[in-house]
């Protein structure tokens, strides 16, 4: 399973994603980090994806921010990507209704590997053999 | 008597027969008198001498056509039907005295039309930002008034800031102004310092040239405000230009600089707010960031003790894999402790310092007494009762502080007191070394709370902000963290069934001998 990480401070939560990859993948998933909307280039191809993890705060240097990427993806109109949020803010439901975005799983930041993983649950992706 | 009751009615046929009647008597009177002397026919001229006085609806002007016919055919009349040419030279001077005063209480009328603007303008509301509403509002009571208007075309009327550098900046027109230049003036700034104003100087306003102008200078609280007048075209008197100047024009002008004065002190004042508001942005801004930061720095922290809880349920096959994750996440853990706590003791440190003074004023401890009176009147669920022991002398004594802030911090007071009163608070103005004032609190529930309260005089009292900080009250806190920026003396004590409160306030250097 592949998964687009858009995060520019992965090495802090780097852990809790391998972590999650051995426990509950044995390391099957195959995860790209993103550290900004311009270093993934044309959006339509998260169609190659399964997930994608968008931090909402990403970097200045980045053209779009977590809100426009996840437009963007939903402007592609694709059921094959799952959508997760990765953010540090609290009103992020709040803040994704008002943008007419539908409400994709949140994982709130400080992370740790089960959270990553209740966030995969919401699309049953998750294998069973888990810890 | 009821003709002569009928006679006061204002309608303009009675002011008539009011003068008819006069002239029957003046007529009566003089009959077979010698009017040839002007110690006689005098009496004729009593009516003219008091024409602009005469009552009416209207008000006569200085010339009556009607009043000259009675005048001239009484005279006529009761000189046996001969004119003499001397009594035209008497009739003459007074005519020319009324048409002095005529205009002289037309002027002062007009002039009190246009002062009436300012009150209008501030009559409905304080129309902050609109003030360029006056001068087109005077620019337009000139050209309704068809007699002064003829005189004085003003069409136009700019208020300017004369910088310190000379230059002019554009503060009110009554019209839209875009470019504004001086084209014959070497040194404009000098000339008007010296000369106070100059008059039909070429001006480029926007893309045309205005030649018949005037500037004056006004002087406001150290502020140089300079006005443009235009007129459509030369003003044919320069003698009435000159009285219109001294009489009308510089008068109203003043009255507007105060106005743009008190505009001025308005936007400083909102500027000032805004930038009290954008620093609280700026630190409410720089407290997200540092949640953000401190969320990240946490990830592993977290992620390491979610791991040892999994740890014992991991399969065999993975533990040393697993194993080897949670001794990286553990270094990463430890090298976050140290970037976390230095972020929050610089949160802290911030939190501290907080400084919201931007700025400081020289006040009487009057202003203060009737800060803290106002602030007591406003509140309906105490009684308030003072015992002042300031004399004259000390309420006369300054203090240097930031009074939005200082009626804040008493505000807060009064809320605090209101928490905790049986409804009497007494308000001691007293003087030790200094000015002091304490706030004597009737507690309920004393001994119910003695335990908590003594806590809170503790904490309130330690010269360290911290403990305070710590409480969840942030009346208590605000108090604190205020009074400490403002350098007020505090001090909570519990005496009996009062929890007192006492501030002292230092007195500026100039006025600290008591």
């Amino acid at each position: 399973m592949k998964v687009a990480i858009f995060e520019n401070e992965f090495n802090a939560i780097k852990t809790s994603f391998d972590g999650f990859n051995l426990l509950y993948f044995n390391n099957e998933l195959k995860y790209e980090i993103f550290s900004s909307s311009q270093s993934f280039g044309d959006l339509s191809n998260l169609v190659n994806f399964s997930v994608a993890l968008v931090d909402i705060d990403l970097s200045v240097k980045s053209h779009m921010d977590g809100f426009q990427i996840l437009s963007q993806i939903q402007k592609l109109d694709s059921d094959k990507i799952k959508i997760i949020v990765l953010t540090g803010h609290i009103s992020i439901r709040e803040k994704l209704k008002s943008l007419n975005l539908p409400e994709y799983p949140i994982i709130s930041k400080p992370i740790n590997l089960s959270t990553i993983k209740t966030a995969f649950d919401y699309y049953h992706l998750s294998p069973k053999t888990s810890a | 008597m009821g003709f002569y009751i009928y006679l006061f009615n204002k309608h303009k046929f009675m002011a008539v027969a009011r003068l008819l009647n006069d002239y029957i008597f003046i007529c009566l009177i003089l009959y077979g008198k010698p009017v040839e002397l002007l110690s006689t026919s005098v009496f004729l001229l009593l009516p003219l001498v008091n024409n602009l006085n005469h009552s009416g609806k209207k008000k006569t002007g200085p010339i009556s056509l009607r009043l000259y016919i009675l005048i001239f055919g009484s005279y006529y009349f009761l000189n046996d039907f001969k004119f003499s040419v001397s009594f035209i030279f008497p009739v003459i001077v007074i005519s020319m005295i009324n048409g002095l005063i005529f205009l002289r209480l037309y002027l002062m009328n007009f002039a009190n039309n246009l002062y009436s603007i300012i009150e209008e303008f501030y009559q409905d509301n304080l129309n902050i930002g609109k003030t360029h509403v006056i001068l087109k509002e005077v620019v337009k009571r000139h050209k309704n008034n068809k007699l002064v208007y003829n005189s004085l075309p003003v069409e136009n009327i700019i208020l300017f800031r004369l910088k310190e550098n000379g230059e002019l900046k554009i503060l009110l027109s009554s019209k839209f102004v875009v470019n504004f230049k001086l084209l014959n003036y070497k040194d404009f700034a000098k000339e008007i310092l010296e000369t106070q104003y100059t008059r039909n100087n070429g001006v480029a306003l926007d893309n045309r040239i205005s030649n018949n102008n005037l500037f004056i200078l006004k002087e406001h609280n150290n502020i140089n405000y300079v006005f443009f007048v235009e007129f459509s075209r030369k003003p044919p008197l320069s003698l009435t230009l000159n009285i219109y100047i001294d009489k009308v024009l510089m008068p109203l002008l003043t009255k507007i600089t105060k106005v743009a004065y008190a505009e001025y002190q308005l936007e400083l004042e909102n500027k000032n707010y805004f930038q009290e508001v954008k620093s609280r942005l700026e630190n409410i801004d720089s407290a997200v960031n540092a949640i953000h930061y401190l969320n990240n720095k946490l990830s592993p922290v977290l992620n390491y003790f979610e791991m040892l809880r999994l740890q014992p349920s991991v399969e065999k096959e993975k533990r040393v894999a697993f194993d080897d994750l949670i001794e990286r996440e553990k270094r990463n853990a430890i090298s976050s402790i140290i970037p976390i706590t230095q972020k929050m003791n610089q949160m802290a440190e911030k939190t501290m310092n907080a400084n919201i003074i931007s700025e400081t004023q020289k006040f009487s401890l009057r202003k203060v007494f009737a800060l803290i009176r106002k602030s007591c009147d406003e509140n309906n669920n105490i009684r308030f009762e003072y015992n002042v022991n300031w004399d004259e002398n000390i309420f006369s004594k300054i203090v240097v502080s930031n009074i939005n802030l200082l009626s804040f911090i008493i505000d807060e007071v009064i809320i605090n007191i209101e928490k905790h009163s049986t409804g009497i608070c007494e308000i001691n103005y007293g003087l030790e070394d200094l000015p002091t004032i304490s706030f004597c609190n009737e507690v309920k529930n004393l001994e119910k709370n003695r335990a908590s309260l003594n806590k809170i005089i503790e904490d309130f009292n330690k010269d360290n902000i911290n403990e305070i900080m710590k409480r969840g009250s942030n009346g208590l806190r605000i108090i604190k963290q205020y009074l400490l920026q403002l350098n007020i003396g505090h001090k909570m004590s519990l005496s009996n069934d009062k929890l007192i409160l006492t501030l002292t306030l230092k007195l500026d250097d100039e006025s600290s001998n008591i």
